[in-house]
């Protein structure tokens, strides 16, 4: 036979037990907002970011590819290596060449050059 | 609708939760308390132990090695907590929990008022019973705990939590008279 005491009067109270937990509740905010801090870890944040640049890069990609297929570039005629390089224009055929300029070469070229 | 689990609870409140937190908070806050106030024997410095004691673990959430045992574990941080209060010198800072509030039970004055003397007197009544049997006789008699659950979590055989059990029963009915209510309900365990 079991014979409890009636300890019931011991228990908290409704006001007293909804005070305790809001006491408890305000003073947890703290370590519960550290907590969900770090619960956002660098791959979640790169993987937020996956499709937005997925997708800033497909708009970027068909753009290109419209201006390019509308307005084919447009090339100058004799527009060569030494142009693109911005060195005079005989260096260009030493370069395509591939063999050294002489002394001779060089002092043409930058006659060219002054004129 | 099943309720969450503890295990659930703490893994949800690990990511800091706010919910999850709470429902484990109003899950184990009377138990908390009745361990509380078994080893202080004051009912405002037990509410400030387990105050203390829920925030504890929720700062050593990621040192509770199970999860689905967490009130076991909260318990032992309240009765650390408890008695680390018990220790100290009580500087007490009653705070809004002082206030008109207590005993706005919703019952009428009269019954709070009676409520409050018996309490008083069964507070009196425990302040006369060591502490490992405050803790037995609130744990069996006011949280429904059963010997072995008692014994496996104080780590005393169950033969001696029947004799705390037996012993803190004589005390309060001898200090107590015939204000305290006896249930004679035949439960066994």
């Amino acid at each position: 036979m079991d014979e409890r005491i009636d300890l019931t009067a011991l228990e908290l109270d409704e006001g007293r037990r909804e005070l305790l937990v809001a006491a408890i509740m305000a003073n947890a905010g703290a370590e519960l907002d550290r907590r969900q801090s770090l619960d956002v870890s660098p791959m979640l944040v790169l993987s937020r970011w996956v499709r937005p640049a997925l997708a800033a890069a497909a708009v970027v990609a068909v753009v290109c590819v419209s201006v390019l297929a509308v307005e084919p570039a447009e090339q100058q005629p004799g527009y060569g290596l030494a142009d693109e390089l911005a060195v005079p224009q005989p260096a260009d055929a030493w370069l395509m060449g591939e063999r050294e300029p002489t002394v001779g070469d060089v002092l043409v070229a930058m006659e060219r050059g002054r004129r | 609708m099943t309720p969450e689990t503890d295990a659930r609870l703490v893994a949800l409140a690990r990511e800091g939760e706010r919910a999850a937190f709470e429902k484990l908070v109003r899950r184990h806050l009377d138990t908390a308390y009745a361990v509380a106030l078994a080893e202080l024997a004051d009912p405002k410095d037990a509410e400030d132990a387990v105050q203390d004691a829920f925030i504890t673990a929720l700062e050593r959430l990621d040192d509770c090695r199970d999860p689905s045992a967490f009130g076991a574990w909260l318990r032992q941080i309240v009765r650390n907590r408890a008695r680390t209060v018990r220790r100290r010198e009580k500087l007490r800072q009653t705070e809004q929990l002082e206030t008109a509030v207590v005993g706005a039970s919703g019952a009428s004055p009269a019954r709070d008022f009676e409520r409050s003397q018996l309490r008083t007197r069964l507070e009196q009544a425990l302040g006369t019973l060591t502490t490992t049997q405050r803790t037995v006789v609130l744990m069996h008699d006011l949280e429904g705990y059963r010997h072995r659950e008692i014994a496996a979590e104080l780590g005393i055989p169950e033969g001696t939590v029947r004799s705390h059990l037996f012993f803190a029963r004589r005390t309060l009915r001898d200090r107590l008279g015939d204000v305290i209510e006896e249930q004679t309900d035949g439960r066994t365990d």
